[in-house]
């Protein structure tokens, strides 16, 4: 008798492991907007003795192109992430929601503030187009990441995401 | 349950009987209602036919001036430029190697109250709106000669114009204008398909037409001693110096944000560049404190119709007792005329909002063409959707909810007076 009820446990068991796991690959990683800039990026370039301090100002942008701030952390490529930022709205569909739009860490940075470098903004498709409300207020957008090369003048967006949800912010 | 049938069947004659109060108090709903599902449906139609407008364009750059401004006045053709942009900053921006395609436009001149644009072929071949869509000719082709002229569907359509008829332009963009380009009139080449955007109400001319046409004017006036004809002008370079706005479509996304900030610190002269995304988002985010001003106006006119409802009930009550002594004699129970009074309240407002729905249609209808020509807002007539549903549900509950109270003293006043009244 013990036998049996064992026997017929391990479906139980089975199933049940299995959906832990399918649900724990399905937890989006929480993805901080430092965690988005590669190592390489986050050297401090070495200082010669007797050289001037960096002269190239954050907000000098060589035409055509950054000189910092283009290379994606490629291994986030294909992650399931959920990251919080602020919404700079591109295309609506026919019914005026919200289709497309880009992500970016501070409000206020499509108006009067320097923009972000390439590897600071996340182009966004969504899913489900949304009513966006204020584009002063943050939300927590879920989605899959792709990460592409930033190639120079013919700049491309280095970070795609696919977002399947879009939640308000709350502090 | 045929206890329902019967008390609604009853209740529909009790109102028939008092078919004129009843027929104001279903009116008093109805506009309201009307009042309330139109304000709603306004607002969506607007916040569509904005949105729909302009699409896949990256920049838009005018002289500075304001956001919102600039946007009204290059893709709404609501507002004015308060200044132009020179052809040479024109070339140097859309030289630059983030940018795909860019649109010229010309505005300022007026044809019999309808705007007239100046641009090249760029505008026939990049210019996308309601999200993927490209312009398309209903008849003829775009522009090629200097005097060509390409029709929106509506300003072919209100005056009549077809291929090969000619047309003068006039300076300014009012209804009228008393300084018109009559020496030099323009000929209809192609006419476009009706877009649901102000493309419709737009004559599109090349941008050489519009310096051929003010090559003798200086100051807004035409100078006799330098006046030159339509022949002589075709003889003559017509580079454009200025224009009012151009549109840039770039090759990624993302380089908007570093190409807007370089436009916008342009050495050259003072200019703007916007995301026609985040202006519109802006004009929302203005114009919803005004939008929820209006709903909540809606949502009191509603509660006032229902309190007159109310009033008209309760009203009614003391006439009513022998009437509801009769109905107990013949077998009502005090329930019975409570669920009568229910009823009442309840086909009164059922009829309030349907007759306010048809309402709504009706008026929608009618204004639609004047909104059309006044502010660029399309409004489509769409059968009910939800929010109309919801409403509906809302205000019958409601009403049956309020006649609780005349139904409750009906009920007490059915116990009491029993059989016998004394009125």
């Amino acid at each position: 008798m013990i036998e049996r009820v064992s026997l017929e446990l391990i479906p139980v068991i089975v199933l049940f492991c299995g959906t832990s796991l399918v649900l724990a690959a399905d937890e989006p990683r929480v993805l901080m907007w430092e965690q988005m800039i590669p190592a390489s990026e986050m050297e401090p370039a070495p200082v010669l003795p007797g050289a001037e301090p960096d002269t190239v100002a954050p907000n000098e942008l060589a035409i055509g192109g950054w000189t910092y701030g283009t290379e994606p952390v490629a291994e986030l490529d294909g992650q399931l992430v959920r990251i919080p930022g602020f919404v700079v709205p591109l295309e609506s569909d026919e019914g005026g929601l919200l289709d497309e739009f880009l992500l970016v860490p501070y409000a206020g940075a499509c108006i009067h503030l320097p923009p972000p470098p390439p590897n600071q903004i996340v182009y966004v498709t969504l899913e489900e187009p949304y009513e966006l409300t204020s584009m002063w207020d943050p939300f927590w957008i879920t989605g899959t990441m792709h990460t592409e090369p930033y190639l120079g003048e013919i700049a491309q967006t280095v970070y795609r995401l696919s977002a399947i949800e879009i939640e308000d912010y709350e502090y | 349950m045929s206890s329902l049938t019967t008390t609604l069947n009853l209740a529909g004659h009790s109102l028939y009987n008092r078919r004129v109060t009843a027929a104001l108090t279903i009116a008093s709903i109805a506009i309201s209602v009307a009042l309330l599902l139109g304000v709603e449906r306004i607002r969506e139609e607007a916040r569509t036919s904005f949105a729909s407008t302009i699409s896949g364009t990256d920049l838009i750059v005018g002289a500075r001036t304001g956001h919102l401004n600039l946007l009204l006045y290059s893709v709404f053709r609501i507002g004015n430029a308060t200044n132009n942009v020179t052809w040479e900053s024109f070339e140097d921006i859309r030289s630059r190697p983030e940018v795909a395609w860019s649109i010229p436009i010309s505005l300022g001149d007026s044809h019999r109250g309808f705007r007239v644009l100046g641009t090249n072929d760029d505008y026939f071949r990049h210019y996308r709106f309601s999200r993927s869509r490209q312009l398309e000719f209903a008849a003829g082709q775009p522009f090629d000669a200097v005097f060509d002229a390409v029709l929106g569907a509506d300003v072919a359509a209100e005056l009549g114009y077809e291929l090969g008829d000619e047309i003068i332009i006039a300076h300014g963009a009012g209804a009228a204008s008393f300084a018109e380009h009559d020496d030099k009139p323009f000929t209809v080449v192609g006419i476009l398909q009706k877009t649901g955007t102000p493309i419709d109400r737009t004559v599109h001319v090349g941008l050489a037409g519009i310096e051929a046409i003010h090559v003798d004017w200086e100051g807004g006036v035409q100078r006799p001693a330098s006046r030159r004809s339509a022949e002589e002008v075709l003889e003559m370079e017509l580079e454009p110096e200025e224009i009012t706005a151009f549109l840039l479509g770039l090759k990624s996304r993302v380089a908007a944000f570093s190409l807007q900030r370089q436009i916008n610190e342009y050495p050259g002269e003072p200019l703007l560049a916007i995301l026609p995304g985040v202006a519109l988002q802006q004009l929302w985010e203005m114009v919803r404190i005004v939008e929820n001003a209006l709903l909540a106006v809606s949502i009191c006119v509603v509660a006032a119709g229902l309190i007159g409802m109310l009033t008209a009930i309760l009203t009614s009550l003391n006439e009513r007792r022998r009437e509801m002594a009769i109905l107990r004699a013949v077998g009502a129970r005090p329930w019975h005329v409570l669920m009568l009074i229910l009823s009442e309240a309840g086909l009164l407002a059922a009829s309030g909002v349907l007759a306010g729905l048809a309402l709504v249609i009706l008026v929608t209808a009618a204004i639609a063409p004047w909104l059309e020509q006044q502010s660029g807002v399309f409004i489509t007539i769409q059968p009910p959707g939800v929010f109309e549903l919801v409403i509906a549900a809302a205000v019958i509950g409601a009403a049956v909810l309020i006649s609780l109270w005349p139904a409750w003293r009906a009920y007490r006043n059915a116990l009491a007076d029993g059989l016998t009244i004394r009125v």
